[in-house]
């Protein structure tokens, strides 16, 4: 197990390293610099010209590299050149956000998702499995911002169920944050339940097959019992790995729907400083985002061990 | 040819004798004490520091105004009103102004509102660290006379002096405490003699200010508290106002200003600025648009009136001037849309015309440049569309880089100092490279005039030069629109596109 | 106690209906064992698995079948019906305990289950319960053994485990499919003593399938050998070996190795291929493989009749008769 922890970290540095020095690289490349956000539309060539150089932005890429690893290796992640806010604390007012909303999200899509597989593969082939396949299909193709809008028009503006847009932390009230994030969730859930769905209508067919559901079934045990309790743990496999990339792809991805529901979330402040050339911001969302994909990585190994005893024998063993 | 009420308090005369109350929207309603309210921005904030900021957006003015006070503010008329200053007062022909300020005001911070306070802000803002200085230019320097009175010097007279100190847009006008800013705290928590203060602002989320109870004024602050969200998508931005989510909003796009009108539960503000939300550049120092033929044939292909309809829905005007409702100078030989005469002079030009447009990547930035291709091609000019992001577009514009490009022109409370930096040949953001003696002349003139019919006579002969010229080419005025929910009151017109809110109250407050 | 009348299970495909089960009865009383024997693809695991309702939803039963269980009519297309006596009166084990034990379910699990569901245990008495079935069916350190993993018991426990499963409600009827087909040659036999031991002790009647002729010898009261679907002759199990009359008895009679023969005998199979069950040949459907067939085998289908002393058998042309040449 330490072994496995030593290894994981070991990759963990390996990637940060990767990812940051390939960003560091692709933002320097990209045409225009911050000075141009930062000087506004009202500014002489000369101004500009000012600012790159207070900033440092007219040293080597390389050079800029080397000191951005340095303050890193000293625990400093730097401040944003746009609003002087420190990375750390930019990431970390946002990161509650974040995770919340991939939580939600795809709590959210394990809820429609797995009793509609677990539903769609017991009755496979039939009306109500052909239905949802196509409701699947049709939703996964609808983009989300539709979702989103759609969602807002039902239960914002008609319903006046939920708020439109906005963002309540826990501390003004456990109600009062929830009610912020259910229809942000609910529109990235509404896409992502579809390939969980299918994930698991298919490895639950399989597993519907195999000799020891016929046992359960000869146990007497009806028919939900067998499901939850028999099938559902074999078939989860794939599932978990589909959750893991949603997830991953949620650190800093959940960009349109922060942006639509004005969520202060990892997503937006990276597309943000990517837009403004704020490169400090960048790369700590960056290093940010690749810490959340080894972990994630990591969790999903560990759920792997938890859900199939024969991968937890094997790895003592070995 | 008239002047219209252009700063007739401060042009009129050496003294500013006479300082209007705003008056706040036409309310006979008495505002009602507490309550508080939520304003839907844009965009995050920057910080309020001018030398680590940089640059005070819309957003960000919105927010400032409430917390920091001016020397003067405008009214809707361009008049003066005092603020923190209690006159203003030419010297020496013009070269020098002395103002006196204020001797009741405290900074939220107990810091002492006095002529140190001025200076020093002045002092920076006037310093090369500073990049929103460029129209400022012949500021030299300020002084401290006695503990409140200061006295600005300038390298010439200067017509749009006053203005500069009085304009809600940019940070030089706003002062801050000067202990927040020795401290080094003033940009991401901003102090000021405003009637409301700082109390939190969570990056990327939200900016709450609360009322002042020592503030000077008499009208506000009326509400406990203002929230300001920052709401990026315009679309939400309006679920969230109809939802009663906020209660107010600024919007730019048509078709976001038609649905909103739609809606009989929110309050329609619309304020006609001046300047251009968006013109054309047409690069002078490159062919063929070196040609003037070629610039003039361009402006007749260019069509503003199909323009405000598919960009806007027609919730922007046509102009032929840069002036707004500052200035009237009628048609100023606006080159109308006539494909003839665009033929005619390509005829005279006699080469084939084809150059680059760059454009944004915003679905906006698409429309335009495609809509500007299709005008021409009708001319027989091949336009070709480069879209590239607003940081590439500036890069470009900035370093001499383009043929052809979207820019517009500010909506501020004297155009002179950015017209002469657009136009003048010396100017360090002539970014047309026009260049033209006698504009040069005409923009020379104007910023030593400070008689206001005379200048405005001037103004408009410089607007007449750009049409016959035609470094740049229009695609409409600047009319500002905000909504608001029906409970909101007191809210002036929105000059220069800002919500003002210092005199805000709610139907539902106490 | 269990009545089986005319069960035809068809699967309905895209080819055409497959009959597995064409049209078997048999009875089996308390305490007896029954051994079901024939080819792979003859019908006797989609026999018994048609009895507990095991079946893809594909499979359907013919309109006259009839199924008998304790005296009562027992309706095999009502799974509410099916889980009155599934688990709790008839119990069956699985060919391959590598695969029909849960692989992510602890052993004490599978077994509590359903000591829980039906007899309404609560945990630790039926922890307890379970501890003893396990002793019971001879697994070493059972106390130990109850919180391990299918995968970390070897193939012959894992089936002592799937007995102790099937032996947990005190069924009054064991269905054993192949129990020993897929396990260790060493093995096998303790398990068939195993299953014997507990037949005799608990007073079951049991099924016992197979296609091993050898495998129920001395341990079926009777035997029925099925082939295309068809029960084609059934006896008590001393008359058949004594007097084999189905040339197809005889054949899978041959077909066990015998441990005396000498090294490198090559194994008698039986030639041709099981018949297609879409369209089954005309008259007896063993014929195209049968070295005694006439013109009548394949015109007329013989019917399962007897000769004395129960033993019954459907051939034309028995073995011990003369053939019609």
């Amino acid at each position: 197990m330490a072994k496995f922890v030593t290894l994981k970290l070991l990759r963990l540095i390996g990637v940060v390293f990767a990812v940051s020095a390939l960003t560091f690289v692709m933002v320097a490349m990209l045409p225009a610099d911050i000075a141009y956000d930062i000087a506004g539309q009202d500014a002489t060539p000369a101004q500009i010209e000012a600012i790159r150089a207070e900033l440092g932005l007219d040293q080597n890429v390389l050079v800029r590299y080397g000191h951005w690893l340095m303050s890193l290796a000293q625990g400093d992640m730097g401040r944003s050149f746009r609003s002087d806010e420190p990375v750390l604390d930019a990431i970390w007012s946002r990161l509650p956000v974040t995770i919340e909303l991939l939580v939600l999200s795809q709590v959210f899509a394990l809820l429609l998702a797995i009793p509609a597989g677990v539903y769609c593969a017991y009755r496979a082939g039939s009306r109500f499995d052909r239905v949802l396949g196509s409701t699947g299909f049709g939703m996964i193709s609808v983009p989300t911002f539709v979702l989103a809008i759609v969602l807002i028009y039902l239960f914002a503006l008609r319903l006046e169920w939920l708020p439109a847009t906005g963002y309540e932390p826990f501390s003004e009230g456990v109600w009062a944050n929830l009610r912020t994030f259910v229809l942000p969730s609910l529109s990235i859930a509404l896409v992502e339940w579809v390939p969980l769905m299918r994930t698991l209508r298919s490895d639950m067919i399989a597993t519907l097959k195999e000799d020891f559901i016929s046992m359960a079934k000869a146990k007497g045990l009806p028919a939900w019992r067998i499901l939850t309790r028999h099938a559902l743990r074999p078939s989860s496999f794939t599932l978990i790995t589909i959750l893991g990339l949603q997830i991953g792809g949620l650190i800093g991805g959940a960009l349109i729907i922060e942006t639509i529901f004005a969520l202060p979330g990892i997503g937006r402040l990276l597309i943000n400083a990517i837009y403004a050339r704020d490169y400090m911001i960048v790369q700590g969302c960056i290093l940010f985002i690749a810490v959340g994909y080894v972990v994630i990585n990591f969790v999903v190994d560990m759920l792997y061990v938890a859900l199939d005893p024969r991968i937890r024998t094997a790895g003592a063993g070995g | 040819m008239t002047a219209r009420q252009f700063f007739s308090g401060v042009l009129g005369g050496a003294v500013l004798g006479t300082f209007l109350l705003v008056c706040a929207g036409a309310n006979a309603e008495e505002p009602k004490r507490g309550g508080s309210i939520t304003v839907g921005l844009e965009t995050d904030l920057r910080g309020f520091d001018p030398i680590k900021a940089r640059v005070l957006g819309n957003s960000a003015a919105t927010v400032i105004n409430v917390i920091q006070d001016r020397l003067f503010d405008v009214d809707e008329e361009g008049n003066l009103v005092a603020m923190l200053a209690t006159g203003a007062e030419q010297e020496e022909g013009g070269t020098s102004w002395l103002i006196t300020l204020r001797t009741d005001v405290t900074f939220h911070d107990g810091t002492p509102f006095n002529a140190d306070a001025v200076v020093a802000h002045w002092t920076r803002i006037l310093s090369p660290s500073y990049v929103g200085g460029i129209f400022l230019q012949p500021m030299e320097g300020i002084e401290k006379v006695d503990e409140f009175t200061v006295r600005f010097h300038l390298d010439h007279a200067w017509g749009p002096f006053a203005g500069s100190l009085a304009t809600p847009i940019g940070f030089a006008p706003y002062i801050p405490s000067p202990r927040a800013v020795s401290d080094d705290t003033q940009n991401r928590h901003p102090v000021g003699t405003g009637p409301y203060m700082f109390k939190e602002w969570r990056s990327g989320d939200r900016f709450v200010v609360v009322a002042n109870p020592n503030y000077w004024g008499d009208d506000g602050p009326h509400l406990d508290e203002i929230t300001f969200r920052f709401l990026p998508d315009q679309q939400t931005r309006l679920a969230s106002l109809q939802s009663g989510d906020i209660d107010v909003m600024w919007m730019d796009r048509g078709t976001t200003i038609r649905s909103a009108q739609k809606d009989d539960s929110l309050d329609e503000h619309d304020t006609l600025g001046n300047g251009s939300l968006i013109i054309f550049l047409l690069n002078g120092s490159k062919p063929p648009l070196d040609d003037l033929r070629v610039r003039q044939a361009l402006s007749h292909a260019w069509d503003q009136t199909l323009a405000m309809k598919v960009f806007y829905r027609n919730t922007q005007t046509e102009i032929t001037h840069p002036y707004g409702s500052l200035l009237d100078c009628g048609e100023a030989g606006y080159r109308a849309h006539d494909i003839e005469k665009a033929k005619q002079l390509l005829a005279d030009y006699g080469q084939p015309v084809a150059f680059e447009m760059i454009h944004t990547t915003t679905p906006r930035g698409r429309e335009v440049g495609q809509l500007m291709q299709q005008l021409f091609k009708r001319v027989g000019v091949t336009l070709n569309l480069k879209p590239v992001d607003q940081l590439q577009l500036r890069q470009r514009v900035f370093t001499n880089n383009y043929e052809m490009s979207g820019w517009r022109i500010g909506d501020i409370p004297d155009q002179g100092p950015q017209l002469f930096g657009l136009f003048h040949s010396k100017s360090g953001y002539n970014i047309t490279k026009y260049r033209a003696a006698e504009m040069d002349a005409l923009l020379e003139q104007q910023r030593l005039l400070t008689d206001a019919e005379a200048r405005g006579e001037l103004l408009c002969r410089i607007a007449e030069t750009i049409n016959r010229d035609a470094p740049i080419l229009y695609a409409g005025g600047r009319r500002h629109y905000a909504f608001t929910r029906q409970r909101l009151k007191g809210l002036p017109a929105l000059a220069y596109g800002l919500i003002r809110l210092g005199h805000a109250w709610v139907t539902d407050g106490k | 106690m269990l009545t089986v009348s005319n069960l035809r299970t068809h699967f309905h495909t895209g080819r055409g209906i497959v009959r597995a089960v064409d049209g078997v009865s048999f009875n089996l009383a308390r305490g007896r064992t029954l051994g079901i024997v024939g080819e792979s693809g003859s019908g006797k695991t989609v026999l018994v698995r048609s009895l507990l309702g095991l079946l893809p939803s594909t499979a359907k039963f013919g309109g006259e079948t009839e199924i008998g269980f304790e005296g009562r009519p027992l309706d095999i297309r009502s799974e509410t019906a099916l889980n009155q006596v599934r688990g709790r009166a008839i119990a069956m084990v699985f060919q391959d305990p590598m695969t029909s034990l849960n692989p992510v379910m602890t052993v004490g699990a599978q077994i509590t289950e359903s000591l829980r569901y039906h007899l309404g245990l609560t945990g630790g008495e039926a922890r307890e319960r379970a501890v003893a079935l396990i002793d019971s069916v001879g697994i070493p350190m059972a106390r130990q053994r109850i919180d391990q993993h299918p995968h970390q018991l070897s193939g012959g426990l894992r089936q002592r485990v799937a007995i102790a499963i099937a032996l947990a409600c005190e069924p009054k009827l064991l269905i054993a499919d192949e129990p020993t087909t897929a396990l260790d040659v060493t093995i096998q036999a303790e398990i068939l003593d195993l299953l014997a031991r507990q037949q005799a002790e608990r007073d079951m009647a049991m099924i016992l399938i197979t296609h091993d002729l050898g495998v129920v010898a001395g341990r079926a009261d009777d035997i029925a050998v099925m082939y295309a679907g068809r029960i084609v002759e059934r006896a008590p199990t001393a008359r058949l070996f004594a007097n084999m009359r189905m040339p197809y008895t005889q054949a899978l009679m041959n077909a066990i190795p015998r441990l005396e023969a000498p090294p490198n005998t090559p194994l008698r199979t039986i030639g041709g291929r099981p018949p297609d069950l879409v369209n089954p040949p005309p008259g007896c459907r063993f014929a195209p493989r049968c070295p005694r067939a006439e013109s009548r085998c394949t015109d007329h289908e013989p019917p399962l009749e007897g000769g004395e002393s129960g033993h019954r058998f459907a051939c034309w042309y028995p073995v011990g008769e003369p053939g019609a040449a």
